[in-house]
């Protein structure tokens, strides 16, 4: 059964054309690369 | 050998001197990530556009720099009708790789045309707007705001959503299921959608979906491209990446005929009298109701008619009484009439006089003294003058001058109503100018007037004289 209050949640504001360039700034963008090398980094560090 | 991702130098034992990380994990990163993204591609390519989402962004948590992989996902953002999400995505690759790339192209395409990107914004505006009023439960306005949305962004499935998950909370299952339908057009495996077709048709709906989805793919990549083998025996007549019109497509455009053809017929035989009945009833309707208007607005001007006479009387019985009140009358002011009379006369000018003291009305008159200073000042002048006109008026009448003789003699009996003579000798006076009719007339009302005048047996000879 579909319970409306709780399905309308799922429903986020879009975002708007002029939001797009602080959405960008705002987004933290990593892959698993720059995960590689932060991990690496702080082996170096510590070591 | 250098770093294929920082550019920089290898070391022996395959470690890239810039970022410090294995070349060969670089390596198995990249290749992952192109993985994900030919599967993402396939996704797409079969408009499974949510399931390309996911393996598209996978593709980018494997390799940020993955630019096909980026400007796929904004596509994909594009086509859902998610506009800023596309353009976000686009941006970030044009940034990472700002020549020959498509990103450069889309942006390019939507920042050219102002009017798209200020609509992309309203529609954007009133989704979000939309969302507020489902949370406050303004259902009507909501349902009103998203049908515009859609109607700007025909490809925005959470619209869509959100209209079928409102058709479902006001029990409007066959619209919602259409516009679950619509969604399921533009993302045949979006899972919100499967959910709540599901939800409405029960398993076997969703098993049905799915069997056809799966259909239509199947179609698709027989239908576009058969390739063959050069090598395989029997395929002579199809020649490498040939290609072939799907047979289906003939059917359904018979299909589509055969439809428009019913329809048309429907139309004619039931809908269009259906309808005619209808517009009749509704002139009928229409003109007993404008019928009953104009005899209802007949009546009104009728009873305005009434009261406009009504009201015009009594203007007219309250001007009377004013002007007895003021002394107005249509020869000017009666008082003013009667004390012009008098001026003259103590000025010896009993001519003036006499031509103020007949202008007067007397009905028009309530005030005694009026009254009588008019009485005494015409006892005084209005004979005296008579017997002056009346024995001008005669003489000329003896002397042949007859024109200025009717003319004093009118203004004797004018002056002195009871100067019989003076009426008599006008008489005479037409007859002396054979204007016969006047004379009569004339002589006649000597006789009616003064019955027992000495008068009275002269005028009924001449009368006789002039039968």
């Amino acid at each position: 059964m579909i319970d409306f209050d709780e399905e309308i949640k799922k429903f986020k504001p879009s975002l708007e054309v002029g939001d797009v360039e602080d959405a960008i700034y705002d987004t933290e963008m990593k892959d698993v690369l720059d995960l590689l090398t932060q991990v690496k980094n702080g082996e170096n560090a510590n070591n | 050998m250098n770093c294929i991702r920082c550019g920089s130098p290898l070391l022996i034992g395959g470690v890239c001197s810039g970022c410090g990380l294995d070349d060969a994990y670089i390596k198995k990163c990249y290749a992952m990530s192109n993985v994900y993204y030919n599967n993402g591609l396939d996704k797409a390519k079969v408009r499974d556009l949510s399931g390309a989402i996911v393996d598209l962004k996978k593709a980018l948590h494997m390799n940020k720099h993955n630019i096909e992989a980026r400007n796929l996902l904004g596509l994909c953002y594009h086509e859902m009708g998610e506009i800023a999400k596309a353009l976000s995505e686009w941006v970030v690759s044009a940034n990472y790789m700002p020549d020959d790339n498509d990103a450069t192209e889309y942006i390019q395409s939507i920042q050219d045309n102002p009017s798209r990107l200020e609509d992309i914004n309203t529609t954007i505006r009133k989704y979000n707007q939309t969302l507020n009023y489902l949370k406050n439960g303004d259902y009507d306005l909501a349902s009103i705001q998203l049908k515009k949305v859609i109607g700007m962004s025909p490809n925005f499935v959470n619209g869509h959503l959100l209209l079928a998950l409102l058709y479902i909370k006001t029990d409007n299952r066959e619209k919602a299921k259409k516009e679950l339908r619509r969604v399921l057009r533009i993302d045949v495996n979006n899972t919100l959608a499967l959910r709540y077709y599901s939800e409405l048709s029960g398993n076997a709906g969703v098993k049905r979906h799915e069997e056809k989805d799966k259909k239509r793919i199947k179609n698709y990549d027989e239908a576009d491209y058969r390739k063959r083998d050069v090598s395989t025996p029997g395929s002579n007549q199809i020649t490498i990446d040939q290609y072939v019109e799907n047979s289906t497509n003939k059917y359904t455009f018979i299909g589509i005929i055969v439809g428009l053809l019913v329809g048309i017929a429907v139309m004619y035989f039931l809908f269009i009298p259906q309808k005619t009945d209808e517009l009749a009833d509704s002139y009928d309707t229409l003109k007993q109701e404008f019928n009953e208007e104009l005899s209802a607005k007949n009546r009104d001007i009728t009873k305005l008619q009434q009261t406009q006479s009504d009201l015009e009387d009594e203007v007219n019985d309250l001007t009377k009484e004013l002007a007895k009140a003021t002394g107005e009358s249509s020869s000017g002011n009666v008082f003013e009439n009667i004390i012009n009379a008098s001026r003259y006369h103590m000025d010896g000018d009993d001519e003036k006089a006499a031509e103020y003291l007949l202008k007067v009305d007397l009905e028009q008159v309530d005030s005694k003294d009026a009254q009588k200073l008019y009485n005494q000042l015409s006892e005084l002048i209005l004979p005296q003058l008579s017997e002056e006109y009346y024995s001008q008026g005669y003489s000329k009448m003896s002397a042949g001058v007859y024109e200025e003789a009717v003319s004093l003699l009118t203004k004797a009996f004018e002056y002195d109503e009871n100067n019989v003579d003076a009426l008599y000798y006008l008489g005479r006076t037409y007859q002396y100018m054979k204007k016969y009719d006047d004379a009569k007339r004339t002589l006649q009302q000597v006789i009616d007037k003064f019955p027992d005048s000495r008068r009275v047996p002269q005028a009924e000879e001449h009368i006789n004289e002039m039968n």
